[in-house]
């Protein structure tokens, strides 16, 4: 027994020893390297504006899945943490209610060069959680080869596509996308083209969230219309993103509401097409979408990590300027969010989703978005589904009560 | 625990069959192949959409036919070269961990039922239960606590703790011993004591006892044991999303299902063809152990 | 035989293993405690000091043999099982979701950085790092001045009403045949459309050059200073170097930090805090800005109350896990901290109605869910069992090998199989049936479908274990029964019937608490959904620990983990109860009191 035990021991030793050069620990992380994480789409972008690194220090880009990058951040640990992650604007809230992300003092310059609202998109609580780099929104695209004429209006739209689909030329008369689970962003044209809106804005202009509009009396005078489309089958709710894709793809369908993120599938048709803002519904109400914006915010980590002024310089001065979201653009497909930037893009079909948005309204970042997105994406799916559907007025005037009782109950 | 052992068909002879009539066959056995037949069109015809899908260009949900027109390999070769979404780590990822894990797995389960089985200590009773009681708790369910710890692993050793097999191996493994102990201390319980008396009397260690004998003897829940472990790592997804991040160091239910996700016009036919290689090799070994499986099962265990 | 296997598995090499292994784990264990110490992971720490020396104990004496057999799996459980349960109860009594994530002095840190605030008239500078003569580090700053301008366009007015621009007639189109070098831009027909220029930009210049031009003229230049943590030193015109854009270069008497030398300024920067004009303090914001920035509270560490110097409200801690106007509950600083808050995540199941409604009706279903599950595939298995169990039937084997086939194959490809099939109007099922259910559309299809798709994965187990249990009914049995004079039914009901619930009872008990906690089968298939009304959490599909799981996770809804893990302790509860009382009942423990 003893001998087995010194034994012991020795191995223990030598294992060690063998540990210590096998199994290394990762090295602490090296002054000046800049932790970026950013999703697959946008890291080869990224990749390429900060091969030489940032100004002395070394940039590591880590690919996320897009969605993880959020919630990763609240568990991660403080080693691999990121020092700035690229996202959107409506994670805002949450990572600055969890202390992830810390305010940033945008510069005045660097402030007047972007696009004010969008700007705004990253302002929580009346400080400035990120700096924007694009902005995003969804337009209407139109098969060119069976829709000659360009619809004026909604009601255009409507007769046209109804036409094709009786003559059984397509299969979808509208491809937007639904599911089951509701899509209130892409439905939000149709919603404020309706006279819909979801927060009012206070005199300072911050959300006030005890004026919720999304069954206002312009609404209620127009709900009607919904249920037309559902009875024709203009709009119906079963229609998911993946079937809305391939419909339009395959010329099934005459129009499609989506954004650039579809820009390669878009390119990939095989006909002429036209993109355009949706068309007015009622007359002196315009149907604008949801202008999305993408940013990079500034971590907790980064002065933990020792590199808070770099990074700040990256995300506040390198990243709000002309060149990095001109070349940003022109990698990724994207509108920047740089005015400057945004006058030089040359790709006419950037400009042209550009264009669709104006007028667009940002996705309110505050927390009580949460209790908006599940009733009122509902109330357009019970609206919209075919036989069986509930009356528009009806579907709206629940997700009105649904929303106000989850925003009191906070 | 005694258990109905591996049941087998009693059969008697029986006199040669004389001709008989459609009526009559219909009385006796057809209904039965009717019957059957229905069943098996139930439980196959999924399959046999997903296999001509796989060998279809193109398919969608919507067409489609459960014999393909045309044969085609598009669908394997689209799906092999998908450097964004690897299926190959995937796959032999997937595999590896199954069989590993699966190996530990039965070690660890048949060390504590020979604890349990053949030795008489303080605590044992209660330890019994306690392993009971444990594993009425889902792992999973702790996954927060488990996600945080394992980043607090990979803070000291990086290479077995978020985003590694490894990490993730291990703590499949702490679900090793709850339920599989109790099932092979049902088989244990079941080879007589004199086998070990007997060993012992010529000398042999409780070492030579527990591998030498009683393991090999005990190859049938062994086996059920490792192929309930092996469909258990390639099935869970919960603590697999959580715990993996790269993309080629996912697991097959966690890749094939972001692949599929939302997608499934457009990745429906390399998914049909993921899925079927997917599940090629997990159907042959259950074939090929499905006579220890029926025994298996009549024990207790459920698949998970 | 066995002797010479025995002897074999003995002796030398057998301990050499035993050496090697437990020399890989002390090795592991003593090579780690350096970095767990440096990392204060003490419980991390613990637990791996006293596994390992529980190991090296237990194997290396022979004091505990059957210690020896289970002290791996032993430290497995405890490591993964265990301790992740305590730390889930232990969570369960936290406030820990958004909001509440990190420590204390954390979100002291970032109330107090946050706080500090660029006030209406504070000013931005452009800023030149240097270093005058005696090393000292001074920031050559000059005021932003910005020519005011409308805003370039509309796009993103939070003015809901903003008209937008009307459709244009002539549209351009994009598109048509794959042109062949760059397809993606070739635009054909429209309106006449100039090609556009060729961008003005360079994209290919190496260095990153911070973008801050400025559009100051030459006349009106705004002063230069020189700032030190004792203040703003203006400088005179005429020692300040401008480039041909009006931007600060260099100044007589400082010399500028090289570029490649930023990054060792980090230190630096943190101490410096230059008192501006405005009564803040003049911050930079990277390497080329600073912002003058006035706090808007303080803290006072011995009352732990934070002061509003805007207001005076003074926010104190309200116990759980915030900084709070005493007047106003709804008015607390964010972000919180971790903080027990004792039952309340247990008491909240029952009490708050936005929590117990969804709850109620999940839990309701599951218990549905859980046990049509098992009803159906019981009934289904055991008739497909009773009647292939005839002896002699041709193709019985060839029957039950395809039967068997679904639950071979692995249960989270047949259920994205399913996914597919029933994907609604344009699934399979529906287009070849020409049906046009709503499957996983409707609530009420849904739910037929989760049941549906279960049915098929569960049913052949159940034809398995039925099969196993009729055929070791002995057939001495039935046969009394029939010399009897019982019509078939009647042995059935009265011999065979009792006979298989006894063996298969506590089977199906098994099965109802899997599909208690099936994740994969709702999650994989519908993902809880389609929506209800009362929840913006719980779909019309969701079981408890689906629920569970996106009450935890659910991406863009918030993280409650500390009311998930109270849940999953009332699911705990609940399995636990049916199998204890299933196990009270069955033989497995009478037979062990031996």
């Amino acid at each position: 027994m003893r001998r087995s035990l010194r034994a012991a021991v020795a191995t223990s030793a030598v294992a060690a020893v063998a540990f210590g050069s096998l199994l290394a620990a990762p090295a602490a992380m090296a002054a000046g390297n800049i932790v970026f994480w950013t999703d697959a789409d946008r890291a080869p972008a990224v990749r390429t504006l900060f091969a030489n690194g940032y100004m002395g220090s070394t940039v590591t880009v880590v690919v996320k899945d897009f969605g993880k990058i959020r919630d990763d951040l609240a568990t991660v640990t403080p080693d691999a943490a990121p020092d700035v992650i690229m996202g959107a604007n409506d994670w805002v809230g949450e990572l600055a209610v969890n202390g992830s992300i810390v305010k940033l003092n945008l510069a005045t310059k660097a402030k007047a060069g972007l696009s004010a609202g969008a700007v705004q998109a990253f302002n929580y609580n009346g400080k400035q959680y990120g700096t924007p780099v694009a902005v995003e929104n969804i337009a209407l695209i139109t098969n060119a080869s069976l829709i000659k004429t360009q619809p004026k209006t909604f009601q255009e739209l409507s007769t046209q596509a109804l036409a094709l689909k009786k003559a059984g030329k397509v299969d979808i008369p509208l491809a937007v996308q639904q599911g089951a689970g509701g899509d209130a962003y892409h439905m939000y044209p149709m919603f404020t083209g309706l006279g819909g809106y979801i927060f009012g804005t206070t005199a300072k202009g911050a959300y006030d969230v005890k004026n919720i509009g999304v069954f206002n009396k312009v609404f209620a005078a127009n709900a009607s219309i919904i249920d037309g489309w559902n009875k024709t089958g203009l709009i119906n709710s079963k229609v998911t993103g993946d079937i809305a894709t391939a419909a339009f793809t395959s010329g099934k369908a005459p129009f499609w509401i989506t954004g650039p993120w579809n820009l390669d599938k878009i390119k990939a048709v095989g006909f002429k097409y036209r993109i355009s803002a949706v068309p007015p519904i009622v007359a002196g109400t315009a149907a604008v979408p949801f202008i999305g914006s993408q940013g990079v915010m500034l971590t907790k980590y980064a002065a933990a990590h020792g590199v808070e002024a770099a990074a700040t310089s990256l995300v506040t001065e390198f990243m709000a300027g002309e060149k990095a979201q001109y070349q940003l653009s022109a990698l990724n497909d994207r509108f920047p969010a740089n005015t400057a930037a945004a006058a030089r893009v040359s790709n006419p079909l950037l400009k042209a989703f550009g264009d669709a948005g104006k007028g667009g309204v940002p996705i309110p970042n505050i927390s009580q978005m949460n209790a908006v997105w599940g009733p009122l994406g509902a109330a357009w799916v019970n609206s919209t589904k075919g036989a069986g559907a509930m009356p528009a007025a009806k579907a709206f005037a629940q997700a009105q009560v649904a929303i106000k009782k989850a925003v009191a109950a906070g | 625990m005694t258990s109905p052992a591996v049941p087998t068909v009693r059969v008697a002879p029986i006199p040669k069959q004389r001709r008989q009539t459609f009526a009559q066959w219909l009385k006796s056995n057809g209904w039965r192949h009717a019957i059957a037949w229905v069943a098996v069109a139930f439980a196959v015809t999924p399959i046999l959409w997903v296999v001509s899908a796989a060998f279809t260009t193109n398919p969608t949900i919507s067409n489609g036919s459960l014999i393909p027109s045309q044969p085609t390999l598009d669908n394997f070769t689209r799906l092999l070269n998908n450097p964004d979404q690897p299926y190959v780590n995937w796959y032999v990822n997937t595999m590896l961990l199954a069989v590993i894990v699966a190996l530990f797995t039965v070690l660890i389960g048949a060390g504590a039922a020979y604890a349990f089985s053949r030795f008489r200590f303080k605590g044992r009773k209660v330890g019994l239960m306690f392993l009971l009681l444990v594993q009425m708790f889902p792992q999973f369910l702790a996954l927060v606590a488990i996600y945080l710890i394992m980043a607090q692993v990979s803070d000291v050793f990086s290479g077995i703790g978020l985003d590694s097999l490894i990490g993730l191996g291990l703590v499949y493994l702490g679900g090793a011993m709850g339920i599989n102990a109790w099932l092979i201390k049902g088989f244990f319980d079941t080879i007589p004591m004199e086998i070990d008396e007997s060993a012992k009397v010529d000398g042999a260690s409780h070492g030579q006892i527990f591998w030498g004998i009683i393991l090999p003897l005990a190859a049938p829940v062994l086996a059920v044991v490792g192929l309930l472990s092996v469909i258990f790592t390639i099935n869970e997804f919960v603590i697999a999303s959580a715990l993996l991040q790269s993309p080629q160091k996912l697991t097959l239910a966690v890749g094939l299902q972001q692949f599929i996700g939302e997608k499934y016009s457009e990745n429906w036919g390399p998914f049909a063809a993921g899925a079927l290689l997917a599940a090629i090799p997990v159907v042959l070994l259950f074939i090929f152990l499905q006579k220890f499986i029926v025994g298996g099962l009549t024990q207790g265990s459920v698949k998970g | 035989m066995i002797q010479r296997l025995i002897a074999r598995l003995g002796g030398t090499p057998a301990l050499l293993l035993k050496l090697l292994f437990l020399g890989l784990v002390n090795g592991m264990t003593v090579w780690a405690i350096p970095t767990m110490i440096s990392n204060e992971s003490w419980l991390m720490m613990a637990v791996l000091v006293i596994a390992t020396l529980a190991l090296d104990f237990i194997l290396l004496t022979s004091r505990y043999i059957p210690a020896k057999y289970v002290i791996i799996g032993a430290i497995f459980l405890t490591i993964f099982q265990l301790i992740p349960i305590f730390y889930n109860v232990s969570i369960a009594f936290t406030n820990y979701s958004t909001g509440n994530i990190g420590t204390k002095p954390d979100a002291i840190t970032a109330i107090v950085r946050d706080s500090a605030a660029e006030s209406e008239d504070s000013t931005s500078y452009d800023m030149l790092p240097t270093r005058n003569a005696t090393g000292e580090l001074v920031l050559i700053l000059t005021p932003q001045v910005v020519a005011v301008e409308a805003p370039a366009d509309g796009s993103g007015t939070l003015d809901p009403s903003a008209p937008s621009a009307s459709a244009d007639p002539g549209l351009e189109e994009f598109g048509g045949e794959p042109a062949a070098s760059e397809p993606a831009l070739e635009e054909f027909g429209g309106t006449e459309t100039t090609p556009s220029a060729a961008p003005s930009g360079d994209l290919t210049s190496g260095t990153n050059d911070l973008n801050v031009a400025t559009d100051a003229e030459a006349s009106d230049l705004p002063p230069t200073y020189a700032g030190t943590n004792e203040g703003l030193d203006e400088l005179p015109a005429s020692d300040v170097q401008r480039d041909e854009f009006g931007t600060v270069v260099s100044a007589t008497g400082f010399v500028n930090v090289p570029g490649e030398g930023f990054s060792n300024l980090e230190s630096e920067f943190n101490d410096l805090a230059i008192p501006g004009p405005q009564g803040g303090v003049i911050k930079p914001q990277g390497y080329a800005t600073a912002v003058e920035l006035v706090p808007t509270l303080t803290y006072d560490a011995t009352a732990d109350t934070f002061t509003s110097l805007d207001t005076g409200v003074v926010y104190s801690n309200n116990g759980s896990g915030n900084f709070a106007n005493p007047d106003d509950a709804e008015d607390v600083l964010v972000p919180g901290w971790r903080e027990y808050i004792g039952f309340t995540n247990f008491t909240n199941v029952f009490t708050d109605s936005q929590i117990r409604d969804p709850f109620i009706s999940v839990f309701i279903w599951t218990f549905i869910y859980a046990i049509l599950s098992v009803f159906l595939t019981f009934v289904l298995g055991l008739s497909l069992a009773i009647v292939l169990n005839k002896p002699r039937m041709r193709g019985q084997r060839v029957y039950r090998a395809l039967l068997v086939l679904p639950y071979a194959v692995p249960a989270f490809l047949s259920i994205l199989v399913w996914a597919g099939l029933l994907n609604d109007d344009f699934g399979a099922l529906n287009s070849v049936t020409g049906w046009h259910v709503p499957w996983l559309f409707d609530p009420f299809w849904a739910r037929v479908s989760v049941i549906l798709v279960n049915l098929w994965l569960g049913f052949p187990y159940m034809f398995l274990v039925s099969t196993g249990a009729l055929q070791s009914i002995p057939s001495e049995l039935q046969e009394a029964a029939r010399v009897d004079g019982a019509r078939s039914f009647q042995v059935w009901r009265r011999v065979n019937m009792p006979l298989l619930l006894v063996a298969l009872a506590p089977l199906l008990i098994a099965s109802f608490a899997f599909n208690f906690n099936n994740f994969n089968g709702i999650y994989l298939l519908t993902g809880g959904g389609p929506a209800m009304d009362n929840s913006e959490v719980a779909g019309a599909t969701d079981i408890l620990i689906s629920y569970t799981y996106k009450i935890a996770f659910s991406a863009g809804q918030g993280n409650d983990y500390g009311l998930a893990s109270a849940i999953s302790i009332y699911i705990f509860i609940i399995v636990g109860t049916i199998s204890a009382i299933s196990f009270a009942r069955s033989r497995a423990l009478r037979e062990d009191r031996a």
